[in-house]
């Protein structure tokens, strides 16, 4: 189990939030298609936590084993919230590129997606999980 | 007064060469490879004196992790690993029996001990044997899987996806990961999607048929879908399924036509006197 | 890094997107390229992102809104070089990229290009770019 923390305090750190998610997922030994995922999904909420509290920590950490790849992802910040989560994460409320934007695109590239949002802040955790294959 | 510890770490290395005949010849049955197994035996046996003196169950982890993986890729049943360390079990405690050394409690312990110990070596085998059988099983169903999603080259730049059974979702997306990379790969102006070998178009298959469209066309492939039967047309009208950007033919031979169409050809009867499209 | 306007000929540019680009050259890059297109003869446009290998719903926000916003100002546009996994993603997430006219690469783009801009302005002289007649 690995384990990587990065700070969120401008726009690069993006970039390095996402190629670290790639990273993490091939060396997982997932294919394109997948890292693809991650990295996207990893984008999504590290860009939501800039947007919306100008900071965050992303914390990705591999958690496979013998049967399973693993990769998790865990973005929080101390920003203002989302007020309402329910409506953030239907689609047209996301579409309209405000807070929780991208969240819903996310939930889809992912396997397991939890949210947990007050005014003290904000802590997305999200999954991939795939079964292995012997080679 | 033998101490428990050291009762059978000292048998086994007294009598090491004698229980692995021992051994050896309870495996004879079974019409094992006796110099093979001779090896594989005595190395189980020194880490067998080690966990029956007290040590950790981790010395003997190795050893039977490889015993299990050679007789599961040689496609052997999980019985004969069993009756291969009931064998060993036998052998040592019919030497405990026949040496008797210490006090009948002492014995006792002992045999407790290797029971103990050989149970813990069947259940650690016969669950590594099933796990590497089961990811046999795994990657062979992904074999098949590759092989009933054939993604095939028609000319230079067209290429033809039959979508065969695509029933449920783990493998809509497979199919559409791997009709995508063959796109990207061979860069082809035109894509035929047959949905003549899919058995029922419901709001799922449908709803990944459309993403995977729409995927294709984004790298810039054209899209042409065929195999549309009457009633999946009914079905796609009822779900309101929009594929007003996609040609749509009824037979995969009209879909190749205008393929060849869209790429500048035509197939031409040689047989008669006039070409014929 | 600032991304770059490669001026092919008078009328025509090409807009490569780098593997790093960050939000602000994005913001830069739709201001720059709308700017551009606005003051001068460019009449089309090739988006060439085949550098993403992660394209998220705000980059698809800004290259659709880019897209419309050179369709409203008179030129046509087309993208090239999205990867297989990029589009996979995009669609799965629900962001597809809208009414853009792709291409694999930029070759064929600038043939795409040629063919929506006769389509977009059949009167105008010979765009420039093409020695030979478009071809399918």
């Amino acid at each position: 189990m690995s384990r990587q923390s990065l700070e969120l305090a401008g726009s690069s750190d993006l970039l390095q939030a996402r190629l670290s998610a790639r990273t993490l997922a091939q060396r997982a030994g997932l294919g394109v298609m997948d890292q693809t995922r991650f990295a996207t999904a990893v984008s999504e909420l590290c860009r939501n936590a800039l947007t919306y509290a100008g900071e965050g920590w992303c914390h990705l950490t591999d958690l496979s084993d013998r049967e399973q790849v693993v990769l998790q992802a865990e973005v929080e910040d101390r920003g203002p919230g989302i007020a309402d989560l329910t409506l953030a994460m239907t689609d047209g409320f996301s579409t309209s590129g405000s807070l929780g934007a991208g969240l819903p695109g996310a939930r889809r590239l992912v396997d397991d997606f939890r949210i947990n949002s007050t005014t003290g802040g904000t802590v997305v955790l999200v999954r991939i999980i795939r079964r292995r294959h012997a080679a | 007064m033998s101490d428990p510890d050291h009762l059978m770490p000292g048998l086994i290395q007294q009598h090491h060469a004698a229980i692995l005949d021992d051994w050896l010849s309870r495996l004879a049955p079974f019409g094992v490879d006796l110099v093979e197994a001779r090896r594989e035996v005595s190395s189980l046996l020194s880490a067998l004196a080690i966990v029956l003196g007290g040590g950790p169950d981790a010395a003997l982890e190795p050893l039977l992790r490889e015993a299990s993986q050679v007789r599961a890729a040689r496609g052997q049943a999980p019985e004969e690993s069993v009756a291969f360390v009931h064998a060993g079990r036998d052998a040592l405690l019919a030497l405990l029996q026949a040496q008797a050394p210490g006090t009948e409690a002492d014995r006792s312990a002992a045999r407790a001990r290797v029971q103990g110990v050989l149970d813990r070596c069947v259940m650690v085998l016969v669950s590594h044997f099933m796990s590497t059988r089961e990811s046999v099983i795994r990657s062979q169903a992904q074999s098949l899987l590759d092989m009933s999603t054939p993604v095939i080259s028609l000319w230079d730049s067209i290429l033809l996806l039959p979508l065969v059974g695509v029933v449920d979702s783990m493998r809509a997306v497979q199919v559409a990961e791997r009709l995508l990379e063959a796109i990207g790969r061979t860069e082809a102006e035109v894509t035929l999607i047959d949905v003549t070998g899919v058995p029922v178009m419901d709001t799922s298959v449908a709803r990944h048929l459309l993403r995977t469209v729409a995927a294709a066309q984004m790298l810039g492939t054209q899209v042409i879908l065929t195999g549309i039967s009457p009633t999946t047309a009914q079905t796609m009208v009822k779900l309101g399924i929009d594929l007003s950007s996609v040609p749509t033919r009824g037979s995969l031979k009209a879909g190749v036509a205008l393929a060849l169409a869209q790429t500048g050809r035509a197939v031409a009867d040689r047989r008669s006197s006039s070409g014929k499209a | 890094m600032r991304v770059p306007l490669l001026r092919l000929n008078a009328r025509v540019l090409i807009v490569p997107l780098h593997a790093d680009v960050s939000d602000d050259d994005v913001i830069g890059f739709q201001r720059d390229l709308t700017e551009r297109v606005a003051s001068s003869e460019v009449r089309g446009v090739v988006i060439d992102v085949s550098a993403l290998d992660v394209v998220d719903s705000y980059m698809a926000r800004v290259l659709n809104d880019t897209a419309r916003m050179l369709r409203l100002l008179g030129s046509s546009v087309v993208l090239c070089g999205v990867q297989p996994a990029v589009a996979l993603t995009l669609v799965e997430m629900g962001r597809n990229l809208v009414d853009l006219v792709t291409a694999f690469n930029l070759e064929r783009a600038l043939v795409k290009l040629d063919e929506q801009m006769r389509l977009a302005d059949p009167v105008a002289a010979d765009p420039g770019d093409a020695d030979e007649p478009p071809v399918a």
